[in-house]
């Protein structure tokens, strides 16, 4: 056994995570290797300590208060928290506190607030300048991101040569779904594809949301929504092409 | 969400609010910020309380308090968050050629505390999950996405950065 090699053993077999044969090969080659035999000692020494001393904070009576007793907060509420807690200015939480009533207001009428809601994550995912968080136009490197992230692999396709090229995606939790958010430009516009499994808000149908159009439709077992400020025919282009494209594939 | 499906997730919550409230104050390190990340956590939890499809409670909910942790350290900018690049945290760590053993004496919380603090977020989590938690490699490496033998290259790294923050703490006393 080489230094290397029982270097890399001694954290799992602190940790108890190496079977009787390698700890014996390891506390072999300790017996007779001064070098591993000091490093042995001192992460024992490291972990012993971190383990006994380690501070463990408890939640504040508030918090557990607030969920003792079943008070549960509204949605409504969660946009108004992020909004207070990183210290957007003055100026531009006013403005979001307007647009969050008018949200409110405008989500007691509607029939359909999943909608509502991807729109609102989309303006939110712009305002705060957080459109992706992996950002590359390889389905081999967007696909593979969302394994963990999201509870189903969504369909990503460059549309480069089409005119919509992949920007890149980001995961979100709307609706109660898990939902993968790719982003594709065209022109100077973004378009933000929504996909999720699950129950789809509405078949087929373009609303005007804030003045977002958003056009929804389903692909295979996938449900989207796709979002944009470009014009109602350039997201029925966008979405016959991409129907075009998975169909093709 | 009626009142039953409510009441049901509070009693669900309950047992493991200190141990989202540890995870999210380990990750963002501030008590307020750590309490609204739990508190987004579970509004979260709550909205996906109907998905939850069984499976250990608790890493269902350290999960959501870790994803939201992160977000919330990527947006607020406090501080600058750069994913460790696994393809080089995935590689052992280098070869330590000193015989000589500098054992860490007079270990005290506070000491422990700050030199876990100056870790890379990534790295703190991991030594909490393991030595708070003390959740297996596997259980760890589910909870944050990423292979067995990257949360051992992150551990034994974390490992070599107390034991040099903790001498050097050692050397300035």
């Amino acid at each position: 056994m080489t230094h290397r090699e029982a270097q890399a053993l001694i954290h799992p077999y602190l940790d108890n995570e190496l079977d009787s044969t390698m700890t014996v090969a390891l506390l072999e080659h300790c017996s007779t290797c001064e070098i591993c035999n000091a490093r042995l000692k001192e992460f024992s020494v490291v972990k012993s300590n971190t383990f006994r001393s380690i501070p463990t904070y408890s939640a504040p009576d508030k918090l557990k208060d607030k969920f003792a007793a079943k008070e549960i907060v509204s949605r409504k509420k969660r946009w108004r928290i992020p909004v207070i807690r990183w210290g957007i200015p003055l100026a531009t939480s006013f403005a979001l506190g307007i647009l969050a009533m008018m949200f409110v207001f405008r989500s007691n009428t509607s029939n359909d607030s999943l909608t509502d809601e991807i729109v609102w994550d989309n303006i939110h995912a712009l305002k705060s300048n957080h459109l992706i968080d992996v950002a590359s136009s390889d389905k081999h490197t967007v696909k593979p991101w969302f394994a963990g992230k999201t509870d189903f692999s969504p369909i990503v396709i460059d549309l480069a040569a089409q005119g919509f090229p992949l920007l890149g995606a980001r995961a979100e939790y709307l609706g109660g779904n898990d939902v993968a958010a790719l982003v594709y430009s065209n022109g100077k516009h973004y378009i933000t594809l929504y996909q999720w499994v699950g129950k789809q808000t509405s078949e087929n149908i373009t609303q005007t949301v804030r003045g977002y159009h958003t056009l929804s439709f389903t692909s295979g077992e996938m449900m989207c929504v796709a979002v944009s400020d470009a014009s109602e025919e350039e997201l029925k282009n966008f979405r016959a092409t991409f129907q075009k494209e998975v169909s093709g594939q | 969400m009626n009142n039953n499906s409510e009441s049901t997730f509070g009693a669900f919550v309950t047992p493991h609010l200190d141990a989202a409230y540890n995870l999210a104050r380990w990750i963002v390190t501030d008590p307020n910020d750590a309490a609204d990340v739990v508190q987004d956590a579970c509004i979260k939890a709550m909205n996906g309380f109907a998905s939850y499809r069984g499976g250990s409670e608790r890493s269902w909910m350290l999960t959501i308090v870790r994803n939201t942790a992160y977000n919330f350290l990527r947006d607020s900018k406090r501080e600058r968050f750069v994913p460790l690049d696994d393809a080089i945290t995935a590689s052992l760590p280098s070869e330590d050629m000193n015989p000589e053993v500098q054992l860490v004496r007079g270990i005290n919380i506070a000491s422990v505390q700050s030199a876990i603090e100056s870790l890379a977020p990534e790295y703190r989590e991991i030594v909490v999950l393991k030595e708070i938690e003390e959740l297996s490699y596997k259980e760890i490496a589910e909870l944050c996405s990423i292979p067995i033998g990257t949360v051992m290259s992150r551990l034994s790294r974390a490992r070599i950065q107390l034991r040099d923050r903790l001498i050097k703490m050692e050397d300035v006393r």
